[in-house]
Formats: structure tokens, sequence, C-alpha cells
């Protein structure tokens, strides 16, 4: 495997597991109120966050197969995770964008949180 | 399964005793583990004359034979070549059995110059046993302190899972702008739940690659008591009897090795290189040469292949093909060994490590905290405190020292009987006593104070790299010596971090200090879970 496409893989394998973090993070009623968005937040926050967090696994495995990926995947998870907790703490501004696509749009909201 | 309030408090209580009993050696045991991940790398900044990479691939035979055709050999010596690698630039070459003294010398792969290395244990002398004996050498109770607070991380682990009802919430949990007891005890929570993997896999993994230590018997039960047996299935060693009468040196090694490196690769499917080389009763008519494949770059476990050839006749004798079982331990000891070749995995247990070194020192530093609340004798307080300094800040900085140690001292310095390396040592030590009865002088301040020395000792660090090498960034980065500039930079990026930290504490000194009136709350009983 070339460098380029290994160190592409961990790109991208960091990136999915980060939004994926921050998705989940976000499906946390006071995290959501920390990034300080008016809209509500989206019952499918969760689930998408969920779904990256799983998708991140697919260029480890690529990238190093299952044995190192047995490593390497929870790590990414841990660091992803203090990652977001630091932006939640320092920074909540930064994951506005994000939040912005699991939230409900006016119109169309849900009958829950009622924000 | 229904976890009663009662069944948490008994967990809170083992946690917490555990804590205090082990929490101070557990944190030495981490932050000495984490710098050991890249032991290799700081012996490269420790030994000058080892940075540079050169073709590690050079045949051994025109470097190796010579050398060996000089050595005054007995029947009983074995000697062990290890083989040059991106990490560990130049081949080693050891000498030890019979009736004379061990002998190790670096040698340049391509030319079989010996290099004259500083005189240092380096990280892999020093830091490296630090973190699984303590520098204990007394009947081996180092290694069973270390045992001991394995068994208690994982047990302070299982306990800390159970303390806690909200393990999803803590995952993003950290307030640091809460009260100090309040952002303490959510750093010492998410830096334990986010890499609980790590946390278990460690100590785990630890207590198993000195399995044979703590259960010296046990294992070699079913082989009538001999590791021969055991050394044999478990890792492919054959060490054969010495017959007396004298036999052939080896006259190419290359050979076996090449033959050793095409089995492997053809069972494996990925290439392999040997990494080590064993002439076992060199010169006797049993002498064997064993080819080994101890650290695969490509495999998390280790011990992928051991063959042995018979000198004189170029046979092979044993050829090694570990267990499933076998397989399974050495894949738990390989993640705990990192000598893969993964920079990723390498760096995340890097930060893995001091995830669990922070974990450690605010565990110890909330419940110091929460008991303080709880009134304690001013002196006992004094003692506490310098204890829980001197063991976490104190360590780090005499770590830096260390360091500093290395570059300052003569190349031929000695002093109180003792030759250059140990008194790079005793620098440590000395330091790491001193930063003791600092804390008990200087008492509250000396956090602030210690994270200033910590930031002064690692810019040190680099700055005599520098002045008695010429080794500044810039130059490293050129010369693409990627270790030497990979612990400049973390020196640089552990300063900024004292410093952040100092200034932060500095502050929460001066708060406490407005504060002090008597206003202070005293907490209920019991350490909170939540």
């Amino acid at each position: 495997m070339s460098a380029g496409l290994s160190w592409g893989l961990l790109a991208s394998a960091s990136v999915l597991c980060g939004v994926g973090m921050a998705l989940l993070a976000l499906s946390q009623d006071r995290n959501w109120r920390t990034v300080g968005l008016a809209q509500a937040r989206a019952p499918y926050g969760r689930g998408l966050g969920w779904a990256f967090l799983t998708a991140s696994l697919v260029p480890v495995l690529l990238r190093d197969g299952l044995s190192f990926a047995a490593l390497l995947w929870p790590m990414l998870i841990a660091a992803s995770a203090i990652g977001v907790a630091m932006i939640l703490a320092y920074r909540p501004a930064l994951l506005r964008p994000l939040a912005r696509i699991a939230c409900v749009n006016e119109g169309t909201a849900a009958p829950r949180n009622g924000a | 399964m229904h976890i009663t309030n009662e069944f948490r408090r008994s967990m809170n209580w083992l946690h917490t005793w555990l804590g205090i009993a082990l929490g101070g050696v557990l944190f030495v045991i981490f932050w000495m583990g984490t710098l050991t991940v890249f032991h290799l790398e700081i012996n490269r900044w420790m030994m000058p004359e080892t940075r540079s990479v050169t073709n590690v691939d050079a045949p051994l035979d025109p470097v190796i034979l010579p050398k060996i055709a000089e050595m005054e050999i007995e029947n009983e010596s074995t000697i062990f070549i290890g083989r040059a690698s991106e990490r560990q630039p130049h081949i080693r070459l050891i000498k030890f059995g019979g009736s004379a003294e061990r002998e190790e010398a670096y040698l340049h792969p391509e030319t079989g110059a010996e290099i004259e290395r500083t005189d240092t244990y380096g990280a892999s002398g020093f830091f490296y046993p630090f973190h699984y004996s303590l520098h204990v050498g007394w009947m081996g109770v180092g290694y069973w302190i270390v045992g001991l607070a394995a068994m208690a991380m994982l047990v302070l682990t299982v306990s800390g899972v159970f303390i806690h009802r909200k393990i999803f919430q803590d995952f993003f949990t950290f307030r640091p702008k809460k009260a100090a007891r309040r952002s303490t005890l959510d750093l010492h929570n998410m830096t334990a739940i986010v890499a609980l993997p790590f946390h278990i896999l460690f100590p785990l993994s630890g207590v198993l690659i000195f399995a044979l230590t703590y259960f010296p018997n046990a294992m070699v039960v079913g082989y009538g008591g001999e590791r021969a047996g055991l050394s044999e299935d478990r890792f492919g060693f054959h060490q054969p009897a010495v017959v007396g009468e004298p036999g052939a040196l080896p006259d190419s090694l290359d050979a076996f090795v090449s033959r050793a490196e095409t089995v492997w690769t053809e069972r494996s499917g990925a290439a392999a290189r040997a990494d080590g080389v064993r002439i076992m009763n060199a010169g006797d008519a049993s002498s064997t040469v064993m080819v080994q494949h101890a650290y695969p770059a490509s495999a998390v476990a280790r011990l992928q292949g051991n063959m042995t050839f018979e000198t004189a006749s170029g046979e092979i004798k044993t050829d090694f093909v570990p267990l499933p079982i076998s397989n399974a331990s050495s894949w738990i000891e390989g993640a705990h060994f990192i000598r893969f070749d993964s920079w990723a995995v390498r760096w995340l247990f890097f930060f893995g490590g001091l995830a669990g070194s922070a974990m450690i020192a605010t565990g110890m530093l909330f419940w110091m905290r929460a008991r303080i609340r709880k009134g304690m004798e001013p002196l006992t307080v004094r003692v506490v405190r310098a204890l829980t300094i001197g063991t976490t800040t104190g360590i780090m900085a005499s770590s830096a020292v260390f360091l500093i140690a290395n570059r300052v001292l003569a190349a031929d310095a000695a002093a109180f009987g003792v030759g250059r390396a140990d008194l790079e040592a005793a620098a440590f030590f000395v330091v790491w006593i001193a930063s003791f009865i600092h804390a008990g002088l200087r008492d509250k301040r000396a956090w602030a104070d210690q994270c200033w020395a910590m930031a002064a000792f690692c810019g040190l660090a680099v700055a005599l790299n520098w002045a008695t090498t010429g080794g500044h960034l810039i130059e490293t980065v050129r010369l693409d010596q990627r270790a030497v500039a990979g612990v400049d930079l973390t020196l640089l990026a552990a300063a900024a971090c004292a410093v952040w930290a100092a200034r932060k504490l500095n502050a929460a000194y001066k708060n406490d200090l407005a504060q002090a009136d008597g206003t202070s709350k005293v907490l209920p009983a019991g350490l909170p879970a939540e």
C-alpha cells in the first residue's frame, strides 16, 4: 500500500470517527444546549452518529487489517471523544455547522423537545 | 444485572483504598511506560553517534564474520546479532555465556566500524526497566510491586465502571469552568472511560508478559518442571547441549537469514524480515544458528518464527510455528511491546499513556481535596500533598533532567566511584527526591513551581541538544533524523503544556488565597460518585 493511500485512509477514518463522536455528543441534551443553536435537535442525530462511527471502521480495516484495527480503532474513538469534549469545553461554537445537519428545521419541527 | 446502591458504595470503598495505596506507583509505571513507547527514539537522542540511518539491509557477512573470527570463544558462548532497523540503525553484536564477561558492541551496518557510543543507559536501559521493575532489583521486589499494581489497576478499572451511573454521558463531560473539584473529577472520568480498552489491555498484557516471573511453576508443570521444554513449545527456543568437541563457526549468516525469511514469507503471505541471529554454543560441535522473527513489522503478534539450523551441516533442525493459543498470547504481548510498524498505533498509545497518567493524577488529586475538606491535620495535609506532587510533577520534571544530564556530562565523566551512565541516573533520582522536599516546603505553590521547572528543563534539553550536537530542529528535519526531531518537538510541546498548567495552577492558588477566609464548604461523608 502506498504511503499516500495509507495516510488517506487514516485521515478519512479520523474524520468519520470525529464526526460520529461529535454527533453522538450532540445527541445529549446538555451538549446540544452548550452549542447554542436556536432549533431543536432532530431525533436521527444519534443514529447518524453511530453510523459514522461504524463507518470509520471500514478505512481502518482496509488500511491495516483486523489485527491492527483492533488496536487502532478503539484508540481513534478515544482520541475523538477527548477532542470533542475539549471542543465542547472551550470552543463549542465550532460544532454549530455539524449541529445544523442534526437539527429540526422550522416549519417541520417535531413535537418533541419544543425549543 | 441490578446494581444496588450498597454494591456501588462497596465498589467506591474498594476504588478509593486501592487508589490511595497504589495510585502513586501506578502513576510512576504509567509515566515511565508512556516514555517507553518511544524508547528507541529517545535512545537516538541520547546517543548522537547512532542517529543517522544508513542502509540497514546491508549484508551481515562482510561485517560480522571478521568480528566473530577475532573473538575469544568458548564452547558455551552465545553470540547474538541484532539486525539494524529503521528505529535502531546499527547492528548490535553481543557475546555472553561461558566464563567471560558479557560483551556488547554497536556496529555500523555497512562498514562494520564499531560505534563509540555515549556511555548512557538510554531510555531502553532506564525508562524501560523503570516501568516494569521500578529499578528495585533486590529479590525481584520491583517486579512484584509492579505486578500487584497492574492487578490493582484492573480492579480499579472495573470498580470505577460500576461506581458511575452515566458512562455514556461521561464521554464528553469536561467542565473546566466549574469548581476545581468538579472539573478534576470530570477529567478523571473522561480519561478513564474513553480509553477504557487501553486501561485494561496494558496492565493485562503487562502481567501476561511476566507470567513466568509471577507464576514460575504453573506453566512448567507439564514439562516435568523443566523450563527448556516450555521454551521450545512456547518460544521455539532450542538450547543444544554442549558436547565439548570443537566445531565449525558459520561461514555465512546471510544464507541462513535468507532461507528462514523465504519460508516465513511464504507461510504468512507478508514480507518477513528476521530481526536477530543467535549462534548457540559457538565453536562447539553442537553449535546451531537460530534466526529469529521476534518482532514482525506487519503483525501485532510478536514471535512469528524461530528457525534453527545446524551450523556444520546447514540443515534445518527446528522450525517453530506458533500454536494458535501461543499466537493469541503473542498478540496481546505484541500489542504491549509496540514494535510493529504502525506509527499511528504508537502515537495513539503514547497519548493513551498520557491519558492514563492524567486519570491517575486526577484521581489522587480528587481524593486528596475531598479528604482535606473533611478535615485533616495540617502536617498530614502537607505530607500527603508533598507525596502527591513529588510523584506526579516531580517525576515528570526529573525525567527531563535525565536528558539534560545526558547532554551536559563529559564523555568520561566519573564521580563518587561511578561512571557516566550512573551519574545520569543519579541526576534523575537526586532531582526526584528534591521535588518531594521542595513540595513539602512550598506546599500548594509547589504545583505551579514544578510545572515551571518542567517547562524550563524541557526547553533546556532541546537547547542543549542543539549546543552539543548541532542538531537543531531544522537540521534534524533536513537530515531526516525523525527520531531526534520527534523527541525535540515532543519536549517543546511538553514545555508548552507545562507553562499552560503552571499559569492555571498559579491562578487557582491565588483564587484559593482570596477565598481562604473560612468559607470552604464541608463535603458530606463519603466520596460523591457523581
